[in-house]
């Protein structure tokens, strides 16, 4: 039966997101509020009373302040569920999303059992979604998008595409990072008749240019700018709004974190996939100080450059046209990221990994597939996996304190190193 | 419409598969209902980025004159008064003409509003924590941020623009050496002198402080200058800033000469 059950890619890909959900969930009550959370709440609640933006992560696009203001009300009030509610949903839902996604591709069920598995397990993303941050919508609406695009450009649907600029106005809405798989979808909808000569709608380039302008460009700017109607309705202008998004260019490029950030905490993209990085957050309430370490599990995220090297050579030998859109997606999402001056934390690695997991999938399932690995050496190394992510589990669910040796790695990094006792 | 296509493919050719022509003849039918659907939401979302246009710019709620009215002038003794005058007025979304040696922009984040606490979290309408920090050289972010102002002109004197100009650069994302514009938070801001200033021509509020005038800026010229580039005045706040050690009886009198000059225009 279980055999059965593991050859429907439905079941496994939901029993992933059911996993996912208990792993993004589990005693979500007892882990504290941070003051950005503190503040994301009172965003929410005066973005919607009076436009206004509120202190935390202003210069993000607003679509947070309406999600969680949505679950505020659902909940009835801002509990953790209806703080962190889209959070957990939305990071419990990228797993199948991805999974989905990865066989839409390939139409391989294990790389889209080990992609899914892979974000399931992931520590960094686990953290990420037990947080008000946007982190977690802006990837569900990133995988959205993607998977949308791939249905929509494979067959020229138009309601995929209108779907997929939609996803991808949300996922900008929530973080600039959705820009990336915006315009490498965009892109790859228009070249896909130059792979593939004979797709369909191939033949119209004038319909296919109107198509685009449609779906990818109208469809997501006007989402993104309705995200803006709140602040619009203090008096502000069309072209107020297009300074404002010019300013935010100018100020993402130029931010810098907290001094702590800044100078204590590793913050360059590069480091991601070459050794393990954390980030830290803390929260002091009712006199009890707690800490949360977003930190990949370095046994998935150390295959990624690899398996991009795999990939790659894999994609020059077949110039399979998937292979190359995934490819694009990474290196559009994760290089800006690497050649930026600016401080760039881990915890911004969150859109990037899911890319990453596709291709370490599909590098892991070539290479069996070729006989270069065993199956019996894959499932011991998800074993491993799934060990070295319980253990890292106290430190995603703001409890790295608690243990001793969560409790080691949050020392090394403490604010308060080289102060006299 | 897909099994009407099948029917008439089977009846044309008396096979199970559509004969070419019917295939070309779908395809063509399929990219004209494709062209109307797509010019369908290509003028929906123009329509939509008109309504935003419009929506927003309806929102503002700025005094209205009757044809030959002549805007309201009021006094105030020091900078953060205005908040109090444009509140009682009901100013919502307006644009503020700032003449002044300061910008008065500095910002201010009352901590509550930040502060974790126990769940559920409680919150609530914050400006009046706002209010509650508002001083002199604070009070238009303030207002800024409480939705009464949204987008601010500075006019500074010339020797403070000078001085500052650098400075100004570093922030302003587009920055020359007669005027700067960018953004503080989400304000549009615009810093010049009055000969650099653009004309405004919307309905704007102009506030005046006696500081402007501690240099040697002629408050006729200004007076004369100023209603150039503000030709839809609806307000205008006159700052004798008493609480500003360097602001001086001779600075006030100018402030005078000022009024006496704007009400002969």
């Amino acid at each position: 039966m279980l055999r059965k059950a593991a050859a429907n890619h439905h079941v496994v890909l939901w029993g992933f997101c059911i996993l996912s959900f208990l792993l993004r969930c589990y005693d979500l009550s007892a882990q504290p509020a941070t003051d950005d959370d503190a503040g994301m709440a009172s965003s929410a609640t005066n973005y919607l009373l009076s436009g206004m933006f509120g202190q935390i992560m202003q210069y993000h696009p607003p679509l947070r302040n309406l999600l969680v203001y949505l679950s505020g009300k659902i909940f009835g009030a801002y509990s953790a569920w209806g703080l962190k509610g889209p959070a957990v949903l939305t990071g419990s839902l990228t797993v199948p999303v991805v999974g989905y996604l990865a066989y839409s591709l390939f139409g391989n069920k294990r790389i889209a059992y080990l992609s899914a598995f892979f974000l399931c397990v992931d520590p960094l993303h686990i953290n990420a979604s037990r947080q008000v941050i946007q982190e977690a919508s802006t990837t569900f609406f990133i995988s959205l998008g993607i998977l949308a695009s791939v249905h929509g450009i494979r067959k020229d649907r138009i309601v995929w595409l209108y779907l997929s600029g939609a996803f991808f106005g949300l996922a900008a809405a929530s973080k600039w990072h959705g820009l990336f798989p915006w315009a490498v979808s965009a892109g790859a909808y228009l070249a896909y008749p130059y792979f593939k000569p004979l797709a369909e709608g191939g033949r119209y380039p004038l319909a296919r240019i109107l198509t685009f302008t449609a779906a990818y460009v109208a469809i997501p700017i006007a989402v993104y700018t309705a995200a803006y109607i709140p602040w619009l309705d203090r008096g502000h202008s069309l072209a107020e709004f297009l300074g404002l998004q010019l300013s935010l260019v100018k100020y993402q490029y130029l931010h810098k974190g907290t001094e702590y950030n800044e100078f204590m905490v590793p913050k360059r993209a590069y480091q991601w996939f070459l050794w393990p990085v954390p980030w830290f957050d803390f929260a002091f309430v009712q006199g009890r100080a707690s800490v949360g370490i977003a930190m990949g599990n370095f046994l998935v995220w150390g295959l990624t450059l690899p398996s991009l090297y795999y990939c790659i050579r894999t994609w020059f030998r077949e110039k399979r046209f998937e292979l190359g859109y995934v490819i694009a997606l990474f290196l559009a999402a994760y290089l800006p990221m690497v050649l930026t001056t600016r401080g760039i934390w881990v915890l911004l690695a969150t859109p990037t990994i899911l890319l990453a997991f596709i291709l370490s999938a599909y590098a892991l399932s070539g290479l069996i597939d070729a006989g270069r690995i065993s199956r019996r050496l894959l499932a011991s190394y998800v074993v491993v996996v799934v060990m070295l992510s319980a253990v890292m589990y106290p430190m995603s669910i703001f409890k790295a304190l608690d243990y001793p040796w969560t409790k080691a790695l949050a020392e090394l990094y403490t604010p308060h190193r080289g102060e006299v006792k | 419409m897909i099994k009407k296509s099948t029917a008439e493919g089977v009846g044309s050719s008396g096979l199970s598969t559509p004969s070419p022509d019917h295939t070309m003849l779908m395809e063509k039918r399929n990219t004209t209902w494709r062209l109307i659907l797509n010019l369908a939401v290509l003028l929906c979302f123009l329509l939509f980025l008109a309504w935003m246009n419009t929506g927003g710019r309806e929102k503002r709620s700025i005094p209205a004159l009757r044809a030959g009215e002549t805007p309201e002038l009021c006094r105030v003794t020091s900078q953060r008064d205005i908040y109090e005058v444009y509140k009682r007025r009901g100013l919502r979304g307006a644009r503020v003409v700032q003449v002044n040696r300061f910008l008065n922009m500095v910002d201010y984040f009352p901590r509550e509003e930040v502060r974790s606490a126990p769940f559920p979290l409680r919150t609530g309408d914050v400006r009046p924590l706002y209010e509650k920090g508002l001083d002199a050289h604070n009070w238009l972010f303030i207002a800024a941020m409480t939705g009464m102002v949204r987008s601010v002109v500075v006019v500074l004197p010339e020797e403070v623009f000078r001085e500052r100009r650098e400075a100004f650069k570093a922030v302003f994302h587009s920055a020359s050496d007669q005027s700067m514009k960018g953004y503080t938070y989400d304000v549009p801001m615009l810093v010049a002198t009055l000969n650099d200033m653009p004309t405004v021509n919307e309905p704007v509020v102009v506030n005046v402080d006696a500081g402007f005038f501690l240099g040697p800026a002629d408050p006729v010229a200004v007076a004369r200058m100023l209603k150039e580039r503000c030709p839809d005045v609806r307000l205008i706040v006159l700052v004798s800033s008493d609480d500003e050690p360097d602001v001086t009886p001779g600075v006030k009198e100018s402030l005078g000469r000022f009024e006496s000059a704007w009400r002969a225009l």
